[in-house]
């Protein structure tokens, strides 16, 4: 599903260039649930950005699901995030001022999801992760737990292969981070890859596979 | 749906002061168009004068005496002025009041009888035919305004008995010269005009004039214009200029125009500062509101763009609705434009020292033209400074 070779993420500082990504090879298969572990500034988020077509890279070659990713223009890219990826992070990445229900239908209102759809399956998401009842709270006075399981809803709305999660107990009490490793290992078990990027040994436990990142280079 | 969903996610925060940069808008635009309106019409008669076959000539303006009341008085003070070597001609404006039928309804209309001097001594626009024709020799008609709107070249209409076909059209609201009555001198080109809504110019071929002078009963204005001769040498013309001036008022041509030009230069300069100042406040606010949303929704712009945006899409999903809300008071401004004519076929206005036609459209076509490459430029360039992933590094 995920084929990176030879990456790397190249930084001009102080007209130096600096490494965050040096030669990464990685494949992660369709179905797996891997664990990018390793210290602050090693790169993990740089991987994750990369992974995500959010950021571009320098050299290399990384294909997703059979795209090559270096070729697209941006509005591919856009797409690609919008009906393939899901993701999830730690400061949970929503937009404030609006209600659940309107963060989770967001990636619907830039996709092909037909309009009078959008908020029933928005409604199912949230109610598939227990925040139904909370549908017209906006997210700025809901709980961290609240709010991370509407970014949830919020990433799997648009049926996405892969989901892409950012330190996403970084902000929660260990019940609650507990709850929500359970959700991502259940949507695993439902068929979807994902990929969590943390410090954390408790998390990392949760997954299959686990690569370290330092200084940009990647150990698996 | 989606968009427009979008676009008030964006805007909906500061739907306040955008309304208030929209009356703004609405109100400078307004006096911006009507100022313009009134230099138009000063230039308007100006240029009217420029194109004038008698620029060497002087308007004489009779003293507020009651003995000069009556057609005689006048007639026999016109024909002493011919006495003069110098004196190549009287131009006087003859009008009277009549009716015509216009789809089996009577409407009152003011008639000016032209002569061929009077024809070239102002020779005004028509939006359709041309002002009158060499060598006439029936009764040919130019008219204007909007109760003879439906009225086309060619047609043959009846004035108070007299058959005129129809060679000129001007539009909706007339300017037609008029010579003021005793008393008052002012001497600009906008002076020597005056406007009505409904307006028939007859040439004076093919109507017996002393007979329908008597039986209609024509009211000729008490000034006039005395056209020197070509060859008339410097001291007849100084004889004349002096005889009138001792009699009256007098503005020579080249006078009237630098009066012209004078007027049009104090009119822009007390005038103009006030729609310049509304436009830049209201610009000015405008954009600070499009800086402002744009800063505002920086944060939601990443999470957007995490989600399957593109710059692009969120520079025009904040400046799309702004352009159109900022739009609204343009295109208000451009429907009252071209419904202008509408108002005074209703009588909700009335003819008015202003020319507003589609050309009065264009200042506001620019500014809307300039308000939204503005809207366009901020959010591009505080978003080009400022990338959802720079906002991911900082915050995530």
């Amino acid at each position: 599903m995920i084929k990176l070779e030879k990456v790397s993420k190249i930084y001009k500082v102080g007209g130096e260039p600096f490494y965050a990504l040096r030669d990464a090879d990685l494949e992660i298969k369709e179905g797996e649930m891997v664990a990018v572990q390793g210290r602050s500034g090693a790169g993990k988020s740089t991987l994750l950005h990369i992974i995500g077509c959010l950021d571009t890279f320098e050299r290399g070659d990384y294909h997703f699901c059979g795209i090559d990713i270096k070729n697209q223009s941006r509005s591919s890219l856009a797409k690609i995030r919008n009906s393939r990826i899901g993701f999830v992070l730690q400061d949970f990445s929503l937009i404030n001022h609006r209600t659940a229900l309107y963060n989770a239908e967001a990636p619907m209102l830039f996709g092909n999801a037909p309009f009078f759809e959008m908020k029933k399956r928005a409604r199912n998401a949230l109610e598939t992760f227990g925040v139904l009842s909370q549908e017209k709270k906006k997210a700025v006075s809901m709980s961290g737990g609240q709010r991370q399981r509407v970014a949830i809803a919020r990433a799997i709305v648009n049926d996405p292969d892969l989901i892409l999660a950012d330190e996403p107990t970084g902000n929660l009490d260990s019940s609650t981070a507990a709850e929500i490793m359970d959700i991502f290992v259940r949507l695993n078990n439902e068929g979807k890859t994902v990929i969590i990027v943390t410090h954390d040994d408790v998390v990392a436990s949760y997954c299959q596979r686990r690569i370290v990142i330092s200084d940009g280079i990647l150990s698996q | 749906m989606k968009t427009l969903i979008l676009c008030f996610s964006f805007i909906r925060k500061n739907i306040v002061p955008v309304i208030i940069v929209m009356i703004l808008i609405l109100v400078s635009l307004f006096v911006l168009v009507t100022l313009i309106g009134e230099y138009r019409y000063m230039s308007y008669t100006r240029d009217v004068l420029l194109r004038s076959e008698y620029k060497d000539g002087a308007y004489f303006m009779v003293p507020l005496d009651p003995s000069y009341v009556g057609y005689e008085k006048y007639d026999a003070f016109r024909d002493e002025i011919r006495k003069f070597d110098a004196c190549g001609d009287i131009i006087t404006i003859k009008k009277f009041s009549s009716q015509i039928t216009v789809n089996g309804v009577e409407m009152p209309l003011n008639v000016i009888i032209c002569g061929e001097k009077l024809r070239k001594m102002f020779q005004l626009d028509v939006k359709e035919g041309s002002w009158f024709k060499d060598g006439i020799s029936s009764v040919s008609a130019v008219v204007g305004g909007v109760t003879v709107r439906d009225i086309s070249v060619g047609d043959v209409i009846s004035v108070s008995g007299i058959e005129a076909e129809v060679v000129g059209k001007i539009g909706d609201v007339v300017f037609y010269p008029s010579f003021n009555s005793s008393g008052n001198t002012g001497t600009s080109a906008d002076e020597l005009f005056d406007k009505n809504d409904t307006m028939v110019f007859l040439s004076e071929e093919g109507i017996p004039e002393r007979e329908y002078e008597e039986k209609r009963g024509f009211r000729i204005d008490a000034n006039s214009y005395v056209v020197i001769k070509k060859d008339a040498d410097e001291n007849s013309r100084k004889e004349l200029l002096t005889f009138l001036e001792n009699n009256g008022w007098v503005a020579q041509y080249g006078d009237i125009i630098a009066e012209s030009d004078r007027r049009l230069e104090m009119h822009l300069r007390s005038l103009l500062p006030l729609p310049v100042f509304l436009i830049v406040v209201s610009t000015v606010c405008a954009i600070c509101i499009c800086g402002v949303i744009v800063k505002r929704s920086l944060p939601d712009f990443s999470k957007y763009y995490m989600i399957g945006c593109t710059r692009k899409r969120c520079i025009m999903l904040i400046s799309a609705p702004l352009a159109v809300l900022f739009g609204l008071p343009c295109a208000a401004n451009i429907a009252s434009v071209f419904f202008f004519p509408h108002y005074l076929r209703a009588r909700s206005v009335g003819a008015i020292n202003y020319i507003i036609d589609a050309r009065s459209a264009i200042p506001v076509l620019v500014y809307f033209a300039a308000l939204t490459a503005i809207l366009y430029a901020i959010p591009a360039a505080l978003y080009g400074k400022n990338s959802p992933l720079d906002f991911y590094r900082r915050n995530v």
